[in-house]
């Protein structure tokens, strides 16, 4: 696994308010603040400058990034996938399948970022069944951008071939 | 969803009804008298039911092709010019004759007409909106009437006479046609449909609907008695008025002036009660009220008027005065709570059959209802005469029936509401190999190379209870179950062992030598099964087998067959691989412990060693193979386990498994104890799936949790262990899904309804008091992750409170009821908040306000200051214990440190010290808040 090589601080946010952070993200969403805390104890602040490597593609990791602050481009080479700012997530597929990840994120602008690592998360999906059905629809919902982004792709390919 | 101008629409329908009701009823009975004579009133009944056949026919074949609103037009359309052609011919050939065919129809126009707005108020609004606010449309109708009344006057001189007024109420009917395709063009998709492919179209599929279906469905029986008994009792009430009015004014312009008052006190008198007492009545007393009332209060009326005929004579002035408050009560009621009712009543009928029933109820079964009562009036004026007793005793009798069937619709009602809740559960059937089909897609399963397809096939098979499926199976373990096929292999020799003791005593003894380990384990578990005790000397040979499955079932087998020598190897073994440095070794030591019982001794020490091993994976495994029972001396090795997350629920359900061992359970589940949340939610799952009196009583002393979290946990297992109980004894009927409140299977059943309604007024008084705190601090700038905590306590409550109901109510009914109030239709959610208004009794019915406003806390104006900062001081410091603790107050000072003059700082908490750990969050945010350079050091999570 490579480790990010951004600058790991002192903590900047209460635990408090990386709840109320965590609160915004759609796989959290329903999960009590209280329930929360204990992975909020969990997260780790990463700060990036903009135009650094969050997520290097190939790389094998376990762990997401929450969005505290800041703008994220993921992207495989040049080809553009999806923004990501406050309140979103990279990265959460290896968490539930800890692999190569298959695309890079690079930070648009300064961001601080909350990295979540696998255990905390399996004992959260253990405790919260809400939580894997948040995650399973989140990553419908990833799959159906791909779908579109790939339809949108080969139109444009037919369209200049 | 905006009810405001849906209800309007409707009401407006109303008034156009009301209108051209009354211009049609005028005319009718004036030329009709004046050419027939009243004698001839009693045959338009008997007409009028014929006429509801034809048309109860006409309307099913018309509704079965085009939705309800727009048959609606089309009939409005064939009205208006058959009123207008009535008028020409009447009024240009004097065809006074056609006021026959017309006051034949007339009885059917009110219930017809009524069930198409009933139909599309059931379209529009779901049923608690309906019972509140459908009292406003029939005022609409109630106006138009008695508008039409009053009009008529003055329109006969405009118009020319009195056949004028057909004219006038064709205008009516346009004006109704226009509003009535005003109100689809509005909401298209409500009304535009097929009713029968409402509710997810799953009646495509469904048989068509006969009389003969309606007839099985007792709610929709119940809704036409009650419907049939109250078109009787109306129409007999009716005449009762008109002919003993007739008697007493034989003038005919005293007659009129009598009629015109009456109307104006009955319709004036109806639109009072439907504008200031209907909504509030059926919403504080719901269906019970509105279907009773009316028959409640005819029968008082009824009576009085029985006694005092009796007493004066039947010619008395009191008893013309009570026979005339008796129908003006039963006109008022009818519309105030009696439409309103039913109307709500054939919400709980199924989507398909809904509208038929309505259509069949009004269009049919009420005409008859009329014609029953016109041939009953004629058999009485023939034999006895209708100014003597026997009418007002036959008015008792049927409104008697009335009231019953009111009652009756009242329980039905709940249990229909509680059926049409969909189940979200997935109901486990037997497969019943009954057709050739079956037995044929069982063959191609096991003629498949999927050993996927195989195994099926073999389980199909042997839960079929086919007859010939033990000879099948075991020619299959003999000849086809070959390579790729061992786990079928396995599963059909233990099948076998079940179904045919032969066969699977000598195919398992064969199955022992061979070669895949899966085989030989289901072999030797098969012959240990059939008590074949000389399997254990084969065992022996097998305990030394490289497959650890196999190994177990040898120990398994040596435990409950063999003798001292082999219980010895098994113990050999076991150790041998308990010290060993291989964790999988050790945890396989601990599967051969407990397969089989071993000298108590021996397994103690080999049990206790392994419970003290430091992976947790090895003492789970030891946990499962405990037996506290055999070895009560280990439990104290067990409770350290229920402090680690990975193992709590193994070590709790290896203390549930000992009735022993469970008072262990009680003490980490004490409420004043320190065990920790893992441990209590442990232990009360281990205690709900263990069951059982014991079990449940464990549940009931710990029900007061200071973490109202485990404290759900505590309810809701307490609720299953409870409806298990219930499901064990036999229900009072078949059909009846719910309970009678109170009723328990579990032991100590008999005060279990009043200790859950105790549970749940205490969670009712704090969500009272979580809405009220965040009504307060909803204006702070820096509230908003204050409310995101306070919704999740009001949350909380409002899950206990569903578990508190579902002690006394039924878990399988409340689960239905919770999940379809987690539905975003609010049509869906008011079915399941109308069944909780005509269950919840007493001092649970508050809960159904909260579960109604949950999720929409709308937050109030700020606050004053003095009342703000004692808000947020008792959040903080929590003097009476109620909050929970330490998260709400950590975000109540997030709050006050963002929220600069809320009255109260964060400096005011600088001295505020706590004695318990885990409360790190609080402190932490108070010292970072304050700039307190050290955080103070407090150990533990929260």
């Amino acid at each position: 696994m490579t480790e990010p090589t951004a600058s790991e601080g002192s903590a900047a946010l209460l635990t408090v308010e990386r709840v109320a952070i965590l609160q915004r993200v759609d796989l959290f969403r329903a999960v009590p603040g209280h329930t929360l805390v204990a992975v909020a104890r969990a997260l780790e602040e990463l700060r990036f400058d903009a135009g650094e490597v969050v997520i290097e593609r190939g790389s094998t990791e376990d762990w997401l990034f929450v969005v505290a602050d800041g703008e994220l481009r993921a992207h495989v080479g040049d080809r553009h996938l999806a923004e990501r700012g406050p309140g979103d997530v990279v990265g959460e597929l290896a968490l539930l399948s800890p692999g190569v990840r298959s695309a890079t994120v690079t930070a648009l602008t300064p961001a601080l970022l909350l990295r979540l690592r696998r255990r905390p998360f399996e004992e959260l999906l253990e405790d919260r069944p809400e939580i894997a059905r948040a995650v399973i629809a989140s990553l419908a919902h990833r799959l159906q951008e791909l779908a579109d982004q790939d339809a949108a792709a080969a139109a444009t390919t037919e369209a200049g071939g | 969803m905006n009810v405001r101008p849906r209800v309007l629409l409707l009401a407006a329908q109303g008034f156009a009804f009301g209108l051209l009701l009354a211009w049609v009823t005028v005319p009718a009975n004036t030329i009709f008298l004046d050419r027939f004579g009243s004698n001839l009133l009693p045959v338009t009944y008997l007409g009028a039911a014929l006429a509801g056949a034809g048309t109860s026919v006409a309307l099913a074949s018309a509704l079965r092709r085009r939705p309800l609103a727009a048959v609606a037009g089309r009939i409005l359309v064939g009205v208006a010019t058959t009123l207008a052609g009535i008028w020409l011919v009447v009024a240009l050939a004097g065809a006074t004759w056609l006021s026959f065919p017309v006051l034949v129809v007339l009885p059917i126009a009110l219930p017809v007409g009524f069930m198409f707005v009933v139909g599309q108020a059931g379209m529009l609004l779901d049923v608690r909106v309906l019972k509140v606010l459908y009292p406003r449309v029939i005022a609409g109708f109630a106006l138009g009437f008695t508008v039409g009344g009053l009009a008529a006057g003055p329109l006969l001189g405009i118009l020319g006479g009195i056949e004028g007024l057909f004219a006038a109420a064709a205008a009516a009917a346009v004006v109704l046609l226009a509003v009535v395709h005003r109100t689809v063009r509005s909401f298209p998709a409500e009304l535009s449909v097929l009713e029968q492919e409402d509710e997810g179209g799953d009646a495509a599929s469904s048989d068509p609907i006969t009389l003969r279906s309606l007839a099985a469905n007792r709610l929709v029986v119940l809704v036409m008695a009650f419907q049939m008994l109250s078109q009787v009792e109306s129409q007999w009430l009716d005449y009762l008025v008109y002919s003993r009015a007739a008697a007493r004014y034989p003038d005919p312009t005293d007659l009129a002036t009598f009629v015109g008052r009456f109307s104006a006190i009955a319709y004036g008198a109806d639109i009072l009660f439907l504008l200031l007492v209907a909504g509030v009545v059926l919403r504080r007393f719901g269906l019970r009220l509105g279907l009773s009332a009316n028959p409640a209060a005819v029968m008082a009326m009824a009576v009085s008027v029985v006694v005092a005929s009796a007493v004066q004579g039947s010619g008395a002035t009191l008893v013309f005065v009570l026979v005339v408050a008796a129908r003006v009560t039963d006109m008022v009621l009818s519309d105030g709570t009696t439409r309103t009712s039913v109307g709500a009543a054939y919400q709980a009928i199924p989507g398909p059959q809904r509208l038929a029933a309505q259509s069949t109820t009004e269009s049919l079964a009420v005409p008859v209802a009329i014609g029953i009562s016109g041939a009953v009036l004629l058999v009485v004026q023939a034999t006895t005469g209708t100014a003597g007793p026997t009418l007002l005793v036959l008015v008792a009798i049927v409104v008697g029936m009335w009231l019953g069937c009111a009652i009756a619709i009242y329980r039905t009602y709940r249990q229909h509401l509680l059926a049409g809740l969909r189940h979200r559960f997935l109901e486990p059937e037997s497969l019943v190999l009954d057709e050739h089909g079956s037995l044929e897609a069982v063959d191609r399963l096991l003629a498949s190379g999927d050993p996927r397809d195989v195994r099926l096939g073999v389980d199909l098979l042997a839960d079929a209870g086919h007859e010939g499926a033990a000879v099948q199976l075991a020619d299959l373990v003999r000849d086809r179950l070959g390579d790729g096929h061992e786990v079928a292999h396995g599963r059909a020799l233990r099948h076998l062992g079940t179904l045919h003791r032969e066969h699977a005593l000598t195919l398992a003894a064969d199955a022992l030598g061979h070669p895949h380990p899966v085989v030989r384990a289901a072999a030797l578990e098969t012959l240990v099964d059939l008590d074949a005790l000389e399997a254990a000397h084969g065992a022996e040979a097998l305990l030394h087998d490289p497959d650890p499955e196999v190994q177990v079932a040898a120990a398994a087998a040596i435990g409950r067959a063999g003798d001292d020598h082999g219980r010895r190897l098994v113990v050999d073994l076991a150790t041998e691989l308990a010290t060993s440095p291989d964790p999988v070794s050790r945890t396989r030591a601990a599967a051969l412990a407990g397969a089989g019982p071993l000298p108590p001794a021996e397994e103690a020490a080999l049990i206790g060693r392994l419970l003290g091993d430091a992976d947790p994976a090895v003492a789970v495994a030891a946990l499962e193979a405990l037996s506290l029972d055999r070895l009560p001396e280990l439990a104290p090795l067990v409770l350290p386990w229920l402090e680690e997350r990975a193992t709590a629920a193994t070590a709790a359900a290896a203390l549930a498994r000992s009735e022993g061992a469970r008072a262990q359970l009680a003490r980490v589940l004490d409420p004043t104890g320190a065990g920790s949340t893992a441990a209590r939610l442990a232990a009360v799952r281990a205690l709900r799936d263990v069951g059982g009196p014991d079990a449940w009583r464990l549940l009931r002393e710990a029900a007061d949790q200071p973490d109202r979290d485990v404290g759900l946990a505590v309810l809701r297992a307490i609720a299953a262990t409870n409806d298990a109980a219930t499901n064990d004894a036999p229900r009072p009927t078949d059909d009846d899904p719910g309970r009678d409140p109170g009723a328990s299977g579990a032991e100590d059943g008999q005060d279990l309804g009043g200790w859950a309604s105790e549970q749940v007024a205490a969670d009712l008084a704090h969500a009272e008091r979580i809405a009220e705190v965040r009504s307060a601090v909803a204006g702070l700038e820096g509230a908003p992750m204050l409310l995101t905590a306070l919704d999740d306590e009001l949350a909380l409550a409002r899950d206990r409170v569903l578990a508190g109901l579902s002690i006394r109510y039924g878990a399988d009914a409340l689960d239905r009821v919770a999940f379809q109030l987690d539905q975003e239709s609010p049509r869906v959610q008011a079915m399941a908040l109308e069944w909780l208004d005509v269950t919840l009794q007493g001092p649970d019915r508050p809960a159904i306000a909260l579960l109604e406003r949950a999720g929409a806390n709308a937050g109030g104006p700020r606050q004053a200051g003095s009342v703000l900062a004692d808000v947020l001081r008792d959040l903080v410091e929590d003097p009476h214990g109620v909050w929970r603790r330490p998260w709400l107050a950590a975000c109540t000072l997030l709050a006050i440190a963002r929220s600069p003059g809320c009255g109260v700082e964060v400096a005011d908490f600088r001295g505020f010290t706590t004695e318990r750990t885990g409360w790190a969050i609080l402190l932490e945010t108070r010292d970072a808040l304050l700039d307190i350079p050290e955080a103070t050091a407090v150990a533990g999570g929260t």
